[in-house]
């Protein structure tokens, strides 16, 4: 008999093929295109709408940002992950893939692998866009000629243009070659965006030609760190929805994923109480504090070296209890 | 070589949610599927067809009774090695053209990526589906290229036993006689087929033996000639007989057919009506209204 080869290996190609076709899933589907497009909209039009800046020039717009990509991010893991994972598991699709030679835990390894791809695209593309709508807000700027508040309407303009632009570009490709439009939609993005701000470095804020030799992109590298918290988050934010949809409906596991992330809000208080019992529930829960930086941020600060790694051993605790039970959810479950 | 699907005395009853019997959909169901053989599971709707196949498949729990794969309990991966499935609602990554599908499997079962283009060119080739159809989102594909993708997928891997949960549904006549005669052709390879169908030709045409299950219990078992001949009845065939000496054949049994070659065999009929006759039955003896058992006490169905 022709051997199929396993181990280590083939358990990783397992995963891995899982991870690919989840990927895939939850960037095609309407409410991911949905959700891309106009996080990546309202992020780039936010400093040309508001008019306030609460005493430092693009706090706000920055703050916002941030936020849009973490409820975005949610959103999108919610509806594009956990909910087909539940979908698969009820209309037998997961039964097909388990029939094969794999364990049970392919599933939710690489159905959370999966999301968790998708997620970094999305918030590569809105880090990126965050980045490019901090140099367009209003800031105070004094040259030779001029000294005072201004927009970068260039910028502006053009990180406006890029969400609609890539999905222009992408429904062309599908048109013209049958590409995945909602892949193709976050790849061009994902491409795109950075191009443009590498670009706009050879433009000053005021919309005049630097020149070749004074290249200065002018972007606010502080935001990568908060955003790779939110990406963090995001990933812990998977894997509770991979291990709510082993067992429940779509509709609920979309739901119920979010429940940790909102207890993870009330985690600081349970930490603080001074009952031990409630106090041992506190680090069960993906305390939401650990990963918001944008605070670290304000007045000039930077976030401190110890936050990324302590947020990065948080969501890896989380993601591998929750990836855990669900996996032993899922051993018993019938299919 | 270990038999590749063995079952003995099989029972699953499915629950509610509070954990009580409502269906008891296997009742003690064995068998055993060997190499070379293309062995028919016949039932009516909700006769427990679909459980039993995914029992043997260990994706879902028996209650009672022993399922082997190639020597092996069906929940151990290794079980499945040499497994390939198509299900009757292959519910697939919608957004993946059937060559990527093909490529998913592969990663499934932990086949190398080298080659994979190859292989999947090859096994799409042979179940006939078109090559403008390959690098079609599965979603843009018809009811019958989704079907032939799921069955390219199923014998990926060249697995020994090959079980197929309708494969014809949505398929066209040639479609139909082409999966037959892949069906034949598994047959003629040794590879052992555990075929679920509602078409008794199709089953007819190509299953060395039947299982005909009613109400979670296989009420007849058997190779298609034995189960399909009338013992209670004798069949004369005389071949090239005028018609006007037909009477006088009949009459003398034979001796009167003018030294003409004289075949005596028992007339079949067809699997339809054999299947409609088990049925038939099944109901007489009561509780099996529909296809499914009900349970009778548990305080189940509420």
């Amino acid at each position: 008999m022709k051997g199929v080869p396993r181990g280590g290996a083939g358990l990783a190609r397992a995963v891995l093929a899982t991870a690919r076709a989840s990927a895939l899933e939850a960037l095609q589907q309407p409410a991911a295109i949905l959700i891309g497009l106009s996080v990546c909209s309202l992020v780039a039009l936010q400093p040309l709408l508001q008019l306030h800046s609460f005493g430092e020039s693009g706090r706000l717009v920055r703050d916002c940002a941030l936020a849009a990509m973490l409820l975005g991010g949610a959103a999108l893991c919610a509806l594009c992950s956990a909910a087909p994972m539940a979908a698969a598991l009820a209309g037998g699709g997961a039964a097909t893939a388990l029939a094969r030679p794999a364990p049970r835990a392919v599933l939710p390894v690489g159905h959370w692998l999966g999301s968790v791809c998708a997620a970094a695209l999305f918030v590569w593309c809105v880090a990126w866009q965050s980045l490019l709508a901090g140099r367009t807000a209003e800031a105070y700027v004094q040259t030779a000629h001029f000294a005072g508040d201004i927009r970068d309407a260039l910028c502006g303009a053009v990180s406006a243009l890029l969400p609609a632009f890539s999905l222009g570009l992408a429904a062309w490709r599908n048109i013209r070659r049958g590409t995945r439009i909602g892949t193709a939609f976050f790849v061009i993005m994902a491409v795109l965006a950075p191009l443009a701000a590498a670009l706009l470095g050879f433009w000053e804020r005021d919309g005049s030609w630097l020149g070749f030799a004074f290249w200065d992109p002018g972007l606010d590298w502080r935001i990568v760190a908060p955003s790779l918290a939110i990406w963090l988050l995001l990933c812990a934010f998977c894997a509770g929805g991979a291990a709510f949809a082993t067992r429940l409906p779509a509709a609920a596991a979309a739901s119920a994923s979010f429940l940790p992330f909102v207890l993870g809000f009330f985690a600081d208080g349970l930490a603080s109480s001074e009952h031990l019992a409630v106090r041992a529930l506190a680090p069960l829960l993906p305390s939401v504090r650990d990963f918001w930086l944008a605070e670290a941020l304000a007045n000039g600060g930077s976030v401190s070296s110890s936050a990324l790694p302590l947020a990065a051993l948080h969501a890896a605790a989380w993601s591998a209890m929750a990836l855990a039970v669900g996996t032993l959810a899922l051993r018993r479950r019938d299919l | 070589m270990k038999i590749p699907l063995f079952a003995e005395n099989l029972r699953k009853t499915y629950r509610d949610f509070w954990g009580r019997p409502r269906t008891e959909a296997v009742r003690g169901i064995s068998l055993a599927v060997r190499p070379g053989e293309v062995v028919g599971l016949l039932g009516p709707n909700g006769s427990g067809k679909s459980t039993t196949i995914k029992m043997v498949l260990g994706l879902l729990r028996p209650d009672g009774g022993k399922v082997e794969l190639f020597g092996l309990p069906p929940s151990e991966p290794a079980a499945r090695r040499h497994v390939g499935y198509l299900p009757e609602l292959p519910d697939q990554h919608r957004f993946l053209t059937p060559r990527e599908t093909l490529a998913y499997h592969a990663g499934l079962m932990g086949l190398p990526s080298s080659g994979a283009d190859a292989r999947a060119e090859a096994l799409l080739d042979r179940v006939g589906l078109a090559r403008a159809a390959f690098d079609k989102p599965l979603s843009e594909c018809s009811k019958g290229m989704a079907r032939r993708a799921g069955l390219a997928a199923a014998l990926l891997g060249d697995p020994q036993l090959v079980v197929l949960d309708e494969p014809t549904s949505g398929l066209d006549p040639v479609g139909r006689h082409e999966v037959k005669e892949l069906i034949c052709e598994l047959s003629r390879d040794g590879k052992a087929v555990l075929l679920s169908s509602h078409l008794l030709s199709e089953v007819q045409d190509v299953c060395t033996r039947v299982a005909i299950m009613v109400a979670g219990l296989v009420r007849a078992e058997g190779n298609l000639s034995g189960l399909l001949e009338r013992r209670d009845a004798v069949r004369f065939t005389v071949s090239g007989l005028p018609p006007e000496k037909e009477a006088d054949c009949r009459a003398a049994l034979g001796v009167a057919s003018g030294g003409l070659d004289v075949a005596v065999d028992h007339p079949a009929a067809t699997l339809e009506e054999y299947f409609l006759e088990v049925l038939r039955a099944a109901r007489e003896e009561g509780g099996a209204e529909g296809g499914a058992a009900a349970v009778a006490d548990g305080g189940g169905a509420r």
